[in-house]
């Protein structure tokens, strides 16, 4: 079964070449402590989800890349070919000579439209190299005009032309103090649009990122390579390969899998990823884990919603059993309620691992049995290097406070219709601009209620 | 004369227990059960029930009625569910008592009847016969009734909390859905790669080489040979390529001997079948003689029959245990009661509208000119446009909904004349155009449907006051 990645604009780009790198360096190094068969059934599974393979056997990434400006596609493209594993296939990649100027409303009303055909036509291609198609997996960033703008533009026509598929977008939270100024309309616009047409939504913030650069992974000089790596390492660990709940073989419908035990509300769709250990290559050699410590403390993360593995509150806990429900909204604020929660686990003696910490009722919202809301997949492969691997996909309120933020900047500079003429001329009128806060309030409420 | 009856009677009954054993039938009672019967005797009388009931079983494998346990009680229940369901109207049959005691005479004439009336034994034979070819099943005509669904139960009793959870599974029904419908489309790929590689005849001998070592070369080569010198791959020339199921048979030899094994069984159990046709004619004349002897014995009953058993026995048809009947029975109700306020309300309409026509006639009357030519043409006019308007107004005929097998077949399009869909051959686009234009109809419908509950919505709003109804973006 295999998914196809759309990247879209600067930052879509540079995420997927460098998680077709992880992946690819995943499935080729062996895992020591794993039978032979099993290392091949790995391989093969991953093979077939992200790449295809050509004729005089060049593996390709199943990937279409699109931007509008040619120096980040190319530099892409090149850095793959370097690798000498993998490349990006030769007509799968669509670009412009200028950019959209970071505005929302040219990359929706004037970039898309206008070019859906072309890149349409292209993914469509990517779709008929596939013997079973597992889904879209779209990449972009909510700051930009290209990725966002026209990344939204592109996921709709995706639902309208394969109404029946899974589409999964993975969107990059800007920075808090950005350079881009309109970044929280472009964020509000995306945001509220992508809710109709994808899925799920995957949620990184850069903020976050870029302190497990600095805390965790002791870089000091941190570039977007950094940041990309770490995203993608994220990334690699959620759509590897993996056994659900009793499967014997590794699961072939990965998106829908995922969607079916986090996203079957429609008016609950953010995730959010929380992944241990991160660390440097260097102290990687020297650190040892074991389930029970990494579990206990990625369900305090969890609880706490702590972004990384430092810093954690470890006085938060859920609530006592029997709390009426008036009392919800006092609860205490700095717990966080999930909806669903996603286990992933990699590596040595993963069958030994207890959840058993995340079926605990008081976690989650009182609507859902916890045997309904948390599953776990696990594999014995080992991923990236890490000897054990825990990811946590979460649907819970942990967007909450960044997802205020930005409407209430973005709703205070609509207040006073700051740039708002930069995307009336380009045919978003302010009637949108209303419409997608009404959308935005309206899930915020949602997830204060869960 | 007598003898020689009995020994014919022996023998036709002989025959159709065969029949009925190779049919898969466990516990076939004997000849002498059957002839007992006829007299209306106890003894063989669970055995008849049992008969019945796994003659039943495989029809109906869906119906909640239908259990593993060998209880005679359960089985003499669906049995009776099962009679109502095809409508077989003797009132002694739903009298007989549950123990499943009494009764094998009726027993002999509800299995007859049934032998006749849903041919029975051809739909067994149907089930089990085997088949080479792959097959599709297409579901064709027919609405879907919408039943009273037990879900609006549960939101009653959960509250708030209830209808989420009922969103969440809903969703969850949806990508379930989803991964079925890429599952069937990954199928229909693979499928049409192995029929249209094997419509090539070199390709088969690829196939027959690249099967196990220790099949003989020769054989492959004999193979081969065939295969290249008979038009196609298929030896039915109709058919060119091969299937799923003969491709692996090609593959694997020896999984040939298993199919002949097969085969040969299937052959026996059609001769049985041809034999038992054969005997037929006797079989309906001793049906006669034990129709005469119920009435015979009835005519004697009917002066002591009470109506407390009739009224009891229509009580216990209330009664039915089995769920489906049940809930057909309330669509039914539903369907004749909501067809009588249509038929109202129509009469009350037309008799309203046919009032303020004839008096827009009466002043029309008056500008019409009465020169018969121009009146003949505005009439003509006038009838054709009340002709669109009610053939647009008429509804789609609501054929039943059938449920039927097809074989595949890759062949290339022939300049026929397109086949009717119902037919017994058809071809795929012609298909996929009815069933386009279903599932529009169904979607118009929706929409529809969505409107008028949105309308709703926006009255009940209307009325509550301090309340803003925001709906849902636009999909």
């Amino acid at each position: 079964m295999s998914i196809v990645t759309v990247q879209l604009g600067q930052c879509g780009n540079q995420i997927g070449q460098e998680l077709f790198n992880v992946i690819s360096n995943d499935t080729h190094s062996s895992c020591g402590q794993c039978p032979k068969t099993e290392n091949e059934a790995y391989s093969v599974c991953s093979q077939e989800r992200f790449f295809s393979e050509g004729r005089n056997g060049a593996v390709s990434a199943r990937a279409v890349l699109v931007d509008m400006e040619p120096k980040v596609i190319s530099h892409a493209i090149s850095t793959a070919a370097k690798s000498g594993r993998w490349k990006y296939g030769d007509q799968s990649s669509f670009c412009q000579k200028q950019g959209s100027g970071n505005n929302w409303a040219n990359g929706f009303c004037v970039h898309g439209p206008r070019h859906e055909e072309d890149i349409m036509d292209l993914i469509r291609r990517e779709v008929e190299k596939c013997d079973r198609l597992g889904g879209f997996f779209n990449m972009m960033s909510m700051a930009g005009g290209t990725g966002s703008g026209m990344g939204t533009y592109i996921t709709q026509c995706l639902r309208g032309t394969y109404p029946h598929s899974f589409i999964l977008n993975q969107v990059t939270w800007p920075y808090g103090t950005g350079e881009v100024i309109v970044q929280n309309y472009n964020s509000v616009l995306t945001l509220s649009h992508l809710y109709q047409s994808s899925d799920a939504i995957l949620v990184h913030e850069n903020d976050t990122v870029h302190k497990i650069c600095a805390q965790l992974m002791n870089i000091k000089q941190i570039s977007f390579k950094d940041v990309n790596k770490v995203i993608a390492h994220q990334l690699g660990s959620v759509l590897q390969p993996a056994y659900t709940e009793g499967a014997s073989e590794y699961n072939r419908n990965p998106l829908g899998d995922l969607m079916k035990s986090m996203v079957c509300h429609p008016e609950y769709k953010l995730l959010g990823l929380r992944n241990i250990p991160q660390m440097s290559e260097a102290s990687l050699a020297y650190s040892v884990f074991t389930w029970p410590g990494l579990l206990k403390h990625l369900r305090q993360m969890l609880i706490a919603n702590a972004k990384m593995e430092e810093g954690v509150d470890w006085q938060v806990r859920p609530p006592a059993d029997g709390l009426p429900l008036a009392e919800k909204g006092t609860r205490n604020r700095r717990f966080n309620t999930s909806l669903a929660n996603l286990l992933i686990l990699r590596g040595k003696d993963v069958q030994s691992a207890d959840t058993g910490g995340f079926m605990d009722p008081a976690l989650y919202t009182s609507w859902l049995p916890p045997g309904v809301a948390s599953s776990t997949w696990r594999t014995p492969m080992s991923f990236n290097r890490y000897e054990k691997s825990a990811t946590l996909v979460s649907n819970s309120q942990f967007l909450l406070k960044p997802l205020d933020g930005i409407v209430g900047k973005a709703w205070n500079m609509f207040a006073s219709r700051a740039y708002v003429h930069q995307y009336t001329q380009f045919g978003i009128s302010e009637e949108d601009f209303l419409d997608s806060f009404t959308a935005l309030e309206q899930i915020i409420a949602s997830y204060t209620h869960l | 004369m007598q003898r020689e009856a009995n020994v014919k009677l022996k023998e036709v009954i002989f025959s159709l227990c065969k029949l009925v054993a190779g049919l898969g039938v466990e516990a076939v009672p004997s000849p002498e059960t059957f002839r007992r019967g006829k007299f209306n005797r106890r003894d063989g009388t669970a055995d008849l029930w049992k008969l019945l009931y796994s003659l039943l079983k495989p029809l109906h494998p869906d119906c909640p009625c239908v259990s593993n346990k060998a209880d005679l009680a359960l089985q003499v229940d669906f049995v009776k569910s099962v009679l109502l369901h095809y409508g077989y109207g003797v009132q002694e049959l739903y009298q007989l008592p549950a123990d499943g005691s009494e009764g094998s005479r009726e027993l002999l004439l509800a299995l007859s009847w049934l032998f006749h009336r849903i041919n029975l034994l051809e739909q067994l034979l149907y089930k089990t016969r085997l088949s080479l070819g792959d097959e599709t099943t297409l579901s064709l005509g027919g609405t879907p009734l919408v039943e009273d669904s037990p879900g609006l139960s549960a939101v009653r009793e959960g509250g708030g909390g209830g209808a989420r959870y009922l969103e969440w599974l809903q969703g969850q029904l949806r990508f379930h859905w989803r991964a079925l419908h890429a599952a069937q489309e990954e199928k229909a790929a693979l499928l049409y790669k192995i029929h249209s590689l094997t419509n090539d005849p070199s390709t088969v001998g690829l196939l027959s080489r690249k099967c196990d070592s220790n099949f003989n070369g020769s054989q492959v080569e004999m193979v081969r040979k065939i295969h290249t010198y008979t038009k196609g791959c298929h030896s039915d020339p109709s058919i060119s390529h091969l299937s799923v199921a003969e491709t692996r048979l090609i593959k694997g030899p020896r999984q040939q001997s298993r199919m002949l094994m097969l085969l040969e069984s299937e052959i026996t159990l059609l001769e049985s079948y041809l034999e038992w046709k054969r005997l037929e004619p006797l079989y309906w004349r001793w049906m006669e003689s034990v129709l005469d002897a119920k009435l015979a014995d009835d005519s004697q009953e009917v002066l002591n029959a009470d109506t407390v058993a009739m009224a009891s026995g229509v009580k216990r048809k209330d009664k039915d245990s089995c769920q489906r009947n049940q809930s057909m029975k309330r669509e039914v109700d539903q369907l004749s009661k909501e067809l009588l306020e249509l038929k109202w309300g129509l009469q009350r309409e037309a008799s309203t509208k046919r009032a303020s026509w004839c008096k827009r006639v009466e002043h029309k009357e008056q500008d019409i000119p009465l020169n018969p030519e121009e009146f003949g043409a505005i009439a003509l006019k006038l009838h054709d446009r009340v002709g669109q308007k009610l053939s647009a107004l008429r509804c789609n005929n609501v054929k039943p909904a059938t449920n039927t097998t097809y074989r595949l077949l890759l062949q290339e399009t022939t300049k026929q004349k397109t086949l009717p869909v119902h037919s017994g051959e058809t071809e795929a686009s012609q298909v996929i155009k009815e069933l386009k234009g279903r599932e529009s109809d169904l979607l118009s419908e929706l929409i529809k449907l969505r409107s008028d509950c949105k309308d709703e919505m926006l009255e009940m709003m209307a009325r509550v006051d301090g309340i803003i109804f925001i709906p849902p973006l636009k999909r």
